[in-house]
């Protein structure tokens, strides 16, 4: 079959000579990467384009070229919203579900391999140029279903028989976009719809907005009727109703990722209602001639980017918020699902888009990335994306330009702490280990050395006790005093006074013991401790005598139990515990940067576990 | 400016705590201090006929009693 260059007629020939002349193809739009008679190199491989067809389906178009490849063999290269997919005829060992069994999602054999449906409809032949080598019939359509593997290592393709519904199977695989390009000396000047005027049916104002190759749907400016410009004609699809949404950016802003400069090509605010909540996402569409489409969304001012991929994720029904998802090699987290509608779109984009159309969606996270999958009609997109941080947004927008403020935490925001808060930890963590070595040394170096161990009984102490003499021998030495009494459910008060040679009291001290027990209906209890323990410290070496006096009683406000106590006496101690409060001190502020995580995490999470107990 | 702040705030308050618990620690700053003016065992105490010394006599400290129990 060959397009006839001037007439654009399909003509269709047998071994000697054409057969009959058929329907005529449409104006086809001009590709930014391929041209009948060009060729090009796929991964070092020289190829030339032999012809191609344009294929109509529900939601837009996309382009089959056939190229020879520099050994000869035929392949079919599939242009689709600016992916590229190179595939050949593949033999069917297995058989695959009819069409009617068909649905996006799904998991079907292709031999040894498992491909996931991604869409399902009927695609209609719109035209082509060139040779093709076999025969289509112009506004033919048959059924057809397209999709990937489960890791997106393959491309496949079902076009199912219309008359018949036998199936024929195409794999293949996915190129990256700057993997495949025609040599720029092979294209001819743009004779595309690129550069004709287009005019609104609707209102008649010429449409001369931003518009690449691909563009499929344009919006009229100044009636916002949507135009799907698959056709011959534009013809109006849509009409966005109400006032301009607040966009942060206008068509036609250049944006800058990773070097490469974008052009906001289209725009759309999708809104989901939950109750009486509406949650408003901004979504660009930018595009690059090279790199291709790239979609920016922005919601609360958080922004994030992707692109589409394919591949296979899998929910399972009833999942819950933070649900572990295998995604590939990696694990995503489950966020949300829900479905949104489109309340606005203008500009230009690479599919047919309309006012009120409703999309399903499932929302992955995993901290910076995430992954969103979108079912609009019989159709699953996979968006893979990643966090897009203030200081790289606004770097990436026209100098000059605001970029909106952020609020609350986003489903992928990274947890970023603050310097201050890292140099703080810092500080802690400097605390903490001199703090942990200095009560290390404290305790070890505890010789606590015996001085004085005196039995006394309450005859002694009631009347006040002069204890036998003890030897103290540096000034400033710090002493422990304990003792012990037998109480049952009674008390001691004690006081003590250091007495010096010369018998003078230089320092005062006192100590408290009390021991209860008993039963009740809970079984049985107990409180306080018949050990007494104080620190005094002596400031000039000598030798000195402990006065001790003390007081008790029994029960409530019962008589004494006159229990004998005992006093022990030690030197060379040190007051251990005073390191504890700089190490909680420290311990507190390092807390601080994981309590920080804590609490991101947790408002992270808060909305979709609202949401959750909602349900 | 105000982590610098937070910082300089954090650290004197951690290095004041440090150098406070060396000092409570090993040089016992929070002890009871001696008496502003020695007291005399024999002639500074009240005599009590038969009760020892009577130092303490009329102001042991009010610590002790039942707590209340569980």
């Amino acid at each position: 079959m060959k397009i006839c260059d001037y007439c654009r007629t399909a003509i269709y020939w047998d071994d000697e000579s054409a057969l009959r002349a058929g329907n005529k193809s449409l104006d086809l739009p001009v590709s930014a990467r391929f041209k009948v008679g060009a060729s090009g190199k796929l991964k070092k491989e020289s190829f030339r384009v032999l012809g191609r067809l344009v294929y109509a389906h529900d939601t837009g178009t996309w382009n089959e070229w056939y190229v020879e490849m520099q050994n000869g063999s035929i392949l079919w290269l599939s242009e689709d919203e600016g992916e590229l997919f190179l595939e050949k005829p593949f033999t069917l060992t297995k058989p695959v579900p009819p069409f009617g069994e068909l649905q996006p999602g799904m998991e079907i054999a292709l031999g040894s391999k498992i491909g996931v449906v991604e869409e399902t409809g009927k695609a209609r032949c719109i035209g082509g140029e060139g040779e093709i080598p076999f025969q289509v019939e112009i506004g033919e359509t048959y059924p057809y279903a397209d999709g990937a593997g489960q890791d997106g290592s393959f491309s496949f393709g079902l076009e199912y028989d219309a008359g018949t519904g036998a199936p024929r199977a195409f794999i293949g695989r996915i190129l990256e976009l700057k993997s495949a390009k025609s040599s720029p000396e092979d294209k001819t000047a743009p004779e595309s719809r690129v550069g004709l005027i287009i005019r609104c049916p609707s209102c008649g104002a010429p449409y001369d907005g931003a518009r690449a190759p691909t563009t499929e749907m344009v919006v009229c400016a100044a009636c916002g009727a949507g135009l799907d410009l698959t056709e011959a004609q534009a013809k109006v699809v849509g009409k966005n109703e109400g006032p301009e949404p607040l966009f942060a950016f206008p068509v036609g802003t250049p944006l800058t990722f990773d070097k490469v400069q974008y052009e906001v090509m289209g725009r759309l605010l999708y809104d989901e209602q939950e109750g009486t909540k509406h949650y408003r996402t901004f979504e660009y569409v930018l595009y690059n001639p090279d790199a291709g489409y790239l979609w920016l969304s922005e919601e609360r001012g958080h922004f994030t980017l992707s692109s589409p991929f394919h591949g296979s994720v899998a929910i399972p029904p009833g999942i819950k918020p933070k649900q572990k998802v295998r995604v590939g090699q990696d694990t995503f987290k489950f966020y949300e699902q829900g479905t949104q509608s489109l309340k606005w779109v203008d500009g230009a984009l690479p599919w047919r888009a309309v006012a009120g159309e409703s999309t399903n969606y499932v929302h992955l996270v995993k901290p910076p990335e995430c992954i969103d999958r979108e079912k609009t009609g019989s159709e699953i997109e996979l968006f893979r994306g990643r966090y897009v941080g203030p200081e790289e947004m606004q770097a990436a927008v026209p100098k000059g330009r605001r970029i909106p403020s952020r609020s609350g935490v986003y489903s992928c925001q990274p947890y970023i702490p603050y310097a201050s808060l890292v140099g703080l930890w810092k500080i802690a963590c400097i605390f903490l280990i001199l703090n942990v070595l200095l009560l290390t040394y404290s305790c070890t170096s505890e010789k606590k050395t015996g001085l004085l161990h005196e039995k006394m009984t309450h005859d002694q102490y009631s009347k006040e006790h002069l204890t036998q003499p003890f030897e103290i021998k540096r000034d400033g030495t710090i002493l422990r005093l304990a003792g012990h009494a037998p109480l049952k459910n009674s008390w001691l008060a004690l006081d003590f006074a250091v007495v010096n040679a010369g018998e003078n009291v230089i320092s005062e001290f006192s100590g408290d013991a009390s021991y209860y027990y008993g039963t009740d209906s809970e079984g049985s209890w107990s409180e306080g401790s018949s050990n007494f323990s104080s620190y005094f410290k002596i400031k000039k070496a000598g030798t000195y005598k402990l006065l001790v006096h003390a007081t008790g009683g029994s029960g409530i406000n019962g008589p004494p139990l006159k229990e004998p106590i005992q006093i022990y006496l030690y030197s060379d101690v040190t007051i251990s515990w005073y390191f504890f409060i700089p190490l909680i001190l420290a311990g507190l502020v390092t807390f601080a940067e994981p309590m920080g995580r804590l609490i991101f995490e947790t408002r992270r999470w808060q909305q979709v576990a609202e949401d959750d107990d909602d349900d | 400016m105000a982590g610098l702040l937070t910082k300089i705030v954090v650290g004197t308050l951690l290095l004041f705590s440090t150098v406070v618990a060396y000092g409570a620690s090993f040089h016992g700053w929070f002890l009871p201090a001696d008496l502003k003016k020695p007291v005399s065992l024999r002639e500074g105490s009240t005599r009590h006929s038969g009760a020892g010394f009577a130092y303490f006599l009329g102001r042991t400290h009010a610590g002790g009693g039942y707590r209340g129990g569980k």
